[in-house]
C-alpha cells in the first residue's frame, strides 16, 4: 500500500507539472490563477448554458430527479469526451514503464497508480458539471445538507466509473492497435468512433429532453434501464440517501474489477506495444532535395498525422467544421425551410454561422502543442541555420492549413443551405479569416510562454498542459462573452461582427508584433528548460 | 574555428555552470573536452552549438558570432547531443532528408552521402523503418550520419562513444580523423580518458565550470597517462 502511495505520489506531481501549475515561480504565478479562472469560467457556464435552463423546466414540474439525470449524464458524457482519447496513452504511454515494471510492484498496483491521472481529471470534470448544477437546484429549491452530502459522494465514485470506462476503451484499442502494423491509424479511428458516439449521446440527449411531451416517458425509460442513474438521482432529489450507497458500491467495484481482472494483461501488452519491429528492406534510390521551410512544413505534417492523441484533440474543430458544412450542404432544403419558420433574419444567420466558425476553429489550434511536442527533440531545431521566427512561422502556417479545410467546408455548405446576400457572405469570411490568423497565432503564443518539453509522452502534452488549456478556454470564453454582449445589447449583427473580426486582427497583429519582437529570446530560453 | 572568449552561464536558477571560460579550436584540430559530471562539460558545448543563451562572453563560429550572426555560424557546424532524440514518427530516410533540407545539400550530393554513410555504419537497410523502432545504438549511428553528411568545418560531440559498438566507436574515430584531415576542427567530450588521448591533438580539463587545465595532449600527459594527470587535478580541486 505505501508502494501505491509514493507511485500515486509521483504521478500528481507529474499531472501538475504538466499543467505548469508545479516548477518555476513565474510560471506558478500565471498558470494557476489562469487555470482556476477557467475553471471557475466553465463551472459558471455549465451552470448558466445547461442547469439553469435545465431546473427552470424540470423543477417547477416535479421533476427534480430527472434534473439530476440530465446533470449526472452530462457530467459522465463531458468525462468520457474528455478521457476517452487519452485512455491508452495515459496507461500505455508513459516512459517509465520499464522502470516501473522492474521495481518490486505487481502489475495491479502499476496500473492502479496509472488511472491516478485520469481519475483526477475525472473528478475535476465532474466537479465542474455538479457543483452549477447543485446552486442552481438549490436556488429553485432548499439547500440541505444531505444534497451537499450525496454531490460529494457522486463527485468522488462517479468519476471512478468513468475512469474504468475511459481505461477499458484504452485497453481494448491498444490491444487491436498492439497486432497491427498501423498502429496510429487504428488507435485514430478507434477514438474518433468512440468521440462520434459520444457526440450523438449528447445531441440525442438534448433533443428528447426539449421535447416536453415525452418527459415522463424519457423518465421512466432512464430509470428503467439505468438503474444506477435512478439511485443516486432520487437521493440527489432528496429521497433518501440509502441509493448513494449502492451507487457508490458499484462506481468503486466497477473500478476494482477493471484493475483486477485487466492488470494480469497489462504488463505483457506494455511490452508488446514497445516491441520493435522493422518492417521494411531499405532500397538506396535518388533522393530529392526541398528548401529549408518546405522540410519544416513536412515535419509538421507528419508529427500531426503520426500522432493519433494529438490528430484527434487538435484536428476536431477542423473535421466538425467539414461534417458540420456536408450536414448543410446535403440538408439545405430542411435547413432553408428550418431558418423560414424560425423567422431567422439574414444576419442572424450569419451571425450563427460566424460563431460556429469561430468555436470549432478556434478549439484548439495545433500550433497551441506543436511546440511542447519537440519535446526532448528541440536540439534539432536549435541547432539547424533557421531564424526562430522561420520555425514558428511554420508551426503557425501548418496550424492554418489544418482549419482552413473545415472553414472552406462551413462557409460552402452554409452558403448553399442559408443562401447568403454578397455582403453577409462577406463579412462572415472576413471572420473566418481573422479566426485563422488568430488561433495558430494564440496558440504559438501560448506555446512560447508556457512549454512542456519533458512529458513523457504526447498525450499529456495534448490533454493536460496548461497552454492547451489556457487556449481552449480562453477562446470560448471569449467567444461565450462576445455572444452574452451580442445578447444583451442588441447591436445590427453585421456591424458587430465586422467590428468583431477586425478586433481580432487586431489582436492578431498584436500578438504577431509581440512574437516578431520577443519571440527569438522566448525560443532561445528554451534552451535552459 | 571556433573561439570561446571569457564564456559565462549561471542558470536561472543561480546555479554558475560555467565561469570566465576561454579556449580555442583550430582547423584541422581535435579537442577534448574532460571533466567529472557537472562541471560545466555540456553547458559549454551547448552554448557552443547555440542551443544556450549565455550572459557573458562571445563563442564565435568561423568568424561568426554565435549570438548575433546565429544561422551563419550553426550552417557551418554540426552538434550532437550525449543523448541524441530524434523524430521518431519519421523513418531513418526522411529524417536525413529533412537535415539535408535544413542544410541545403543538394540531391545527388545527399544521395551519395547518405549511401556513404549509411553503409559505413550498416544502416542502410534500416533506413526505411520508423526511427521509434531503432534500438539507442542505430539511433545514434543515425543521428551521426545526418551529422557527417553535412562535412561541417566544426563538429560538436557530447559523449558521442556512448551507445556505439566497438566497430561503430572505431568507424567514428576514423571518420573524426579525415574531418580533421580535411581542415575541419572537432570539438568533444568524454569520459572515455582513452580515447581523449588517443585521438585528441589537444585537451582541455574543466572543473566547476573553469578550465584549470588545457594544451596539446602530448605536453599535458608528458610521461604519465591522461587518466594519472586527471586524477591529480581533480585532487587539487578538493585539496582546495
Amino acid at each position: 500500500m505505501k508502494a501505491f502511495f509514493t507511485l500515486c505520489r509521483i504521478e500528481i506531481i507529474a499531472l501538475l507539472s504538466a499543467m505548469n501549475l508545479r516548477g518555476r515561480k513565474r510560471e506558478k504565478a500565471f498558470a494557476a490563477p489562469v487555470a482556476a479562472l477557467l475553471a471557475g469560467g466553465l463551472m459558471a457556464y455549465i451552470g448558466v448554458a445547461y442547469a439553469f435552463p435545465m431546473a427552470l423546466t424540470l423543477i417547477p414540474m416535479l421533476m427534480g430527479d430527472l434534473y439530476w439525470g440530465q446533470m449526472v449524464l452530462m457530467a459522465f458524457i463531458l468525462c468520457l469526451s474528455h478521457t476517452v482519447m487519452a485512455g491508452s496513452g495515459m496507461l500505455f504511454g508513459g516512459k517509465d514503464m520499464d522502470f516501473l515494471f522492474a521495481l518490486p510492484l505487481s502489475s495491479r498496483t502499476v496500473l492502479a497508480a496509472k488511472l491516478l491521472a485520469l481519475y483526477l481529471e475525472n473528478v475535476f470534470l465532474t466537479l465542474c458539471m455538479l457543483l452549477p448544477s447543485g446552486i442552481v437546484y438549490a436556488m429553485q429549491t432548499v439547500f440541505s445538507p444531505s444534497l451537499a452530502l450525496g454531490l460529494v459522494v457522486v463527485s468522488l465514485f462517479l468519476p471512478m466509473f468513468t475512469t474504468a470506462i475511459s481505461g477499458l476503451v484504452g485497453f481494448v484499442s491498444s490491444a487491436i492497435a498492439s497486432r497491427s502494423r498501423h498502429k496510429n491509424l487504428l488507435a485514430a479511428l478507434g477514438g474518433l468512433v468512440a468521440f462520434v458516439l459520444l457526440m450523438a449521446a449528447i445531441l440525442t440527449l438534448q433533443t428528447s429532453l426539449t421535447n416536453e411531451t415525452r418527459l415522463l416517458a424519457i423518465r421512466q425509460a432512464l430509470w428503467d434501464y439505468l438503474p444506477p442513474l435512478h439511485w443516486v438521482c432520487s437521493a440527489l432529489a432528496g429521497q433518501g440517501m440509502l441509493p448513494l450507497l449502492w451507487f457508490a458500491l458499484l462506481c468503486g467495484g466497477c473500478l476494482a474489477l477493471f484493475v483486477g481482472l485487466l492488470a494480469p494483461f497489462y504488463q505483457p501488452l506494455v511490452l508488446r506495444l514497445a516491441s520493435r519491429s522493422q518492417t521494411s528492406r531499405f532500397v538506396m534510390k535518388r533522393q530529392t532535395s526541398g528548401s529549408a521551410l518546405s522540410a519544416l512544413y513536412r515535419k509538421e505534417a507528419a508529427r500531426f498525422f503520426g500522432s493519433p492523441v494529438y490528430l484527434l484533440n487538435c484536428g476536431i474543430g477542423t473535421l466538425m467544421l467539414v461534417i458540420g458544412g456536408g450536414y448543410l450542404a446535403f440538408q439545405a432544403r430542411q435547413i432553408r425551410q428550418l431558418v423560414q419558420l424560425s423567422g431567422i433574419t439574414p444576419d442572424e444567420a450569419t451571425l450563427l454561422l460566424a460563431v460556429a466558425v469561430a468555436f470549432c476553429g478556434l478549439l484548439c489550434p495545433p500550433s497551441a502543442v506543436s511546440l511542447s511536442l519537440e519535446g526532448k527533440s528541440l536540439w534539432l531545431l536549435q541547432t539547424a541555420p533557421l531564424s526562430p521566427a522561420a520555425i514558428l512561422g511554420m508551426k503557425a502556417l501548418f496550424s492554418v492549413t489544418v482549419l482552413l479545410p473545415g472553414s472552406l467546408a462551413i462557409l460552402i455548405g452554409g452558403q448553399i443551405a442559408l443562401g447568403l446576400p454578397l455582403v453577409n457572405l462577406a463579412v462572415v469570411v472576413l471572420a473566418a479569416v481573422a479566426c485563422l490568423v488568430f488561433g495558430p497565432l494564440l496558440g504559438v503564443f501560448l506555446n512560447l510562454l508556457l512549454p512542456r518539453l519533458d512529458a513523457p509522452n504526447d498525450t499529456i502534452v495534448v490533454k493536460q498542459s496548461g497552454s492547451v488549456m489556457i487556449c481552449v478556454f480562453l477562446t470560448m470564453g471569449l467567444i461565450g462573452l462576445l455572444v452574452i454582449a451580442f445578447a444583451i445589447f442588441q447591436p445590427p449583427a453585421l456591424a458587430y461582427l465586422v467590428a468583431c473580426s477586425l478586433a481580432l486582427l487586431a489582436a492578431s497583429g498584436g500578438l504577431l508584433l509581440y512574437l516578431l519582437r520577443r519571440g527569438n529570446a522566448l525560443f532561445a530560453a528554451l534552451g535552459e528548460k | 574555428m571556433l573561439t570561446i572568449s571569457h564564456l559565462s552561464k549561471t542558470y536561472p536558477g543561480g546555479k554558475t555552470a560555467v565561469r570566465d571560460l576561454s579556449f580555442s579550436v583550430q582547423p584541422g584540430e581535435i579537442f577534448g573536452f574532460i571533466g567529472h559530471n557537472g562541471a560545466g562539460k555540456s553547458t559549454t558545448l551547448r552554448a557552443a552549438a547555440g542551443i544556450l543563451p549565455f550572459e557573458a562572453g562571445q563563442i564565435t563560429i568561423g568568424g561568426f558570432d554565435i549570438q548575433r550572426q546565429p544561422v551563419q555560424a550553426k550552417s557551418i557546424t554540426a552538434f550532437l547531443p550525449d543523448n541524441p532524440d530524434l523524430y521518431e514518427f519519421l523513418t531513418g530516410i526522411r529524417f536525413l532528408n529533412f537535415v539535408a533540407d535544413l542544410y541545403n545539400i543538394p540531391s545527388d550530393l545527399r544521395t551519395q552521402r547518405i549511401a556513404q554513410y549509411g553503409d559505413m555504419f550498416e544502416m542502410t537497410s534500416a533506413l526505411g523503418s520508423a526511427i521509434s523502432s531503432y534500438s539507442h545504438g542505430m539511433k545514434q549511428k543515425l543521428a551521426l550520419i545526418s551529422a557527417l553528411m553535412r562535412q561541417p568545418q566544426l563538429l560538436i560531440l557530447d559523449e558521442p562513444f556512448v551507445g556505439l559498438d566497438p566497430k561503430a566507436s572505431h568507424l567514428l574515430k576514423q571518420q573524426l580523423q579525415q574531418l580533421c584531415s580535411q581542415g575541419g576542427s572537432v570539438l568533444f567530450s568524454t569520459h572515455v580518458l582513452e580515447v581523449a588521448e588517443k585521438l585528441c591533438h589537444r585537451i582541455g580539463v574543466i572543473r566547476q565550470g573553469q578550465l584549470v587545465a588545457c594544451g596539446p595532449t602530448a605536453e599535458l600527459v608528458g610521461t604519465s597517462s591522461l587518466e594519472e594527470v586527471f586524477l591529480e587535478l581533480e585532487g587539487e580541486g578538493e585539496g582546495k
